[in-house]
């Protein structure tokens, strides 16, 4: 069972890609997904019954070390009850992206998980500052395999090498890419490498 | 009970004091979780029973686990105090029905609806805590424990981040930068209400001798310090100067501020108490921690419920224990604690190996017996980059 984890701050697109990966990958993988709550997700019943998804709400609870266990726990009911293939782990904005990880293999659930960070490319100055969410985006961009670069549709172009300048600076080892839900940038190469293919 | 909740207290109370007490304390944050393991009915159904039963609970965790002090007070009581409090504010300000229960574990509140417009932020009410039928029952629970035990109930408050985030959501951190007035403003909204929470507690348990405040927002991965100081430490330093209570600090943060904190709030005249089993895990941190600060005490150190409480043998969690004793009790101010509540996954035998290796390595004068034989120790760093000590 693989686990994705997709982080990002508030309003970086992390349900509308999530919900396109499921509909890219359902015909081929079993898949479930892990939310902070269902009425966010915007699954109707219709597609939930057709696809084959499953669907599980995350309980709250201390974010350093309740919200962890009832995650572990949820993808072991997971795994016992559906058996998926892989599970998309979208946790709260304000998640510790790198405990998530490393304590999910620690304990056994998974033995891979690939984290994607998504960063809003229309709202970088806001997003990257110094002050406001800078640090808690920063750090999660420090700690994960994959940054999507998202909504660059809004972007100009030459306003966006300087964004992707800018975030690689964060994570030079992280796997970059630009993408747009509405256009269709950059999701192929986000379903390859979500089904473990080298870039 | 069979409990020696006077040798506790002295214990517990030598160590604050700066005395060497006969053993390092065993302490934890014994809420929720562990209160309904060892009590054998969730915490709704707590709750359901009243105050009596919620006391009773609580008791029997001090027995089972063997705790020198719940610093949670109650094991109704989740450590961050945000659920409740959020949903007191939640019904006096016209939006109910956002509290969620959950079988066996924290009840939780759903995150950014009550004070999502700014109509909500104005609008938002104050509780009596008196009255508040949940924060009630804990008052009364916390009196009935106090009354059959002696026991001094610690003033646990939730100024400001964590509220703020249960109250906001994420968009709170936007609001640093586009909205900071309306920010201030909604925490002004919290420090009136846990103002009315102290009032309360100092009605039905007497006035307390320090306050711990769960801060959130003094991470180098959540804010910049100026930014936390703004909206927290300003709040809680505003409490400690109104109050005369000294501050005992716990973070939940990978990443504290600790030495700006620290230095910050001497300067504007709070008095330091302790740091309450918060991170960073590296004990040689703490170790030159103590040697700075020589009169804070520390409670945690290195005792991770992720690391080997959660996945270790009962000799992995006794070395651990054994390495913050000798490396961090030598001089008192240091009491045994898990980072940072009770939660599940971690067997009973961890948890009870933890207190009984504080029993076997914790008498005074502290002597270093090697690493236990069969043990691993486990890494700190929980995968990520090891935090670079500011010290």
């Amino acid at each position: 069972m693989k686990v994705i984890q997709i982080a990002g701050f508030l309003g970086s697109g992390k349900t509308t890609t999530i919900l396109e990966l499921v509909r890219r990958l359902s015909d081929r993988w079993r898949i479930a997904v892990v939310v902070n709550e269902i009425g966010e997700i915007g699954i109707d019943g219709v597609f939930l019954s057709a696809s084959g998804l499953k669907v599980k709400e995350l309980t709250g609870g201390c974010i350093c070390c309740q919200l962890l266990n009832n995650l572990v726990s949820t993808l072991m009911a997971l795994k016992m009850d559906f058996g998926p293939d892989a599970v998309f782990v979208e946790p709260t904005g304000i998640a510790k992206t790198e405990g998530v990880s490393h304590q999910l293999i620690a304990s056994g659930v998974t033995e891979e998980v690939l984290t994607i960070v998504l960063v809003d490319a229309s709202r970088s100055g806001l997003l990257l500052a110094e002050h406001g969410p800078g640090h808690l985006v920063r750090r999660q961009m420090s700690c994960c395999d994959v940054i999507m670069v998202s909504k660059v549709d809004l972007v100009p172009p030459d306003q966006l090498s300087f964004i992707i300048r800018d975030v690689s600076a964060i994570n030079p080892s992280a796997t970059l890419i630009p993408t747009s839900c509405k256009t269709g940038l950059g999701l192929s190469e986000i379903e390859a490498l979500a089904m473990g293919k080298q870039q | 009970m069979t409990h020696d909740f006077k040798a506790s207290m002295e214990r517990v109370a030598a160590c604050l004091a700066g005395e060497i007490p006969d053993r390092v304390p065993f302490i934890a944050l014994a809420d929720e979780p562990i209160g309904a393991r060892v009590a054998g009915v969730h915490i709704q159904e707590l709750f359901a029973m009243g105050a009596k039963k919620m006391a009773e609970a609580t008791l029997q965790t001090y027995e089972v686990m063997g705790l020198d002090m719940n610093i949670c007070n109650l094991v109704t009581f989740p450590f961050m105090g945000s659920a409740y409090e959020s949903h007191a504010i939640a019904k006096v300000s016209g939006k109910p029905g956002l509290f969620v229960w959950k079988d066996y574990a924290t009840p939780y509140i759903k995150e950014g609806k009550i004070a999502e417009t700014e109509k909500d932020i104005l609008n938002m009410g104050t509780p009596d805590h008196l009255k508040d039928d949940m924060w009630k029952k804990q008052l009364d629970a916390m009196a009935i424990v106090k009354e059959k035990t002696g026991i001094t109930q610690n003033l646990i408050m939730s100024l400001t981040w964590s509220q703020v985030l249960t109250l906001r959501g994420a968009q709170a951190y936007i609001d640093t930068i586009q909205n900071p007035d309306l920010l201030l403003k909604l925490c002004e909204k919290i420090y009136a209400s846990q103002w009315d929470y102290y009032q309360a507690f100092c009605k039905v348990l007497g006035k307390p001798t320090y306050v711990i405040n769960a801060q959130y927002s003094f991470n180098r991965e959540c804010l910049s310090f100026e930014s936390a100081w703004k909206f927290e430490g300003a709040f809680i330093a505003r409490f400690c100067k109104e109050t005369g209570l000294p501050l005992v600090h716990h973070n939940c943060g990978y990443d504290p501020y600790w030495d700006e904190l620290m230095d910050k709030m001497t300067e504007v005249g709070v008095v330091n108490a302790a740091i309450s089993e918060s991170h960073p895990l590296d004990l040689d941190y703490w170790v030159r921690f103590q040697k700075k600060y020589p009169t804070i005490v520390i409670t945690g150190g290195s005792l991770f419920v992720h690391g080997e409480l959660e996945l270790g043998t009962a000799e992995d969690v006794e070395e651990r224990v054994r390495q913050n004793i000798v490396k961090l009790a030598s001089k008192g101010r240091y009491m045994t604690c898990p980072i940072c509540c009770m939660p599940w996954r971690i067997p009973l035998s961890n948890y009870l190996a933890a207190r009984d290796a504080t029993i076997k390595y914790g008498k005074y004068p502290i002597k270093d017996t090697g690493q236990v034989p069969g043990s691993r120790i486990f890494p700190t760093t929980l995968g990520y980059k090891k935090e670079k000590a500011k010290l």
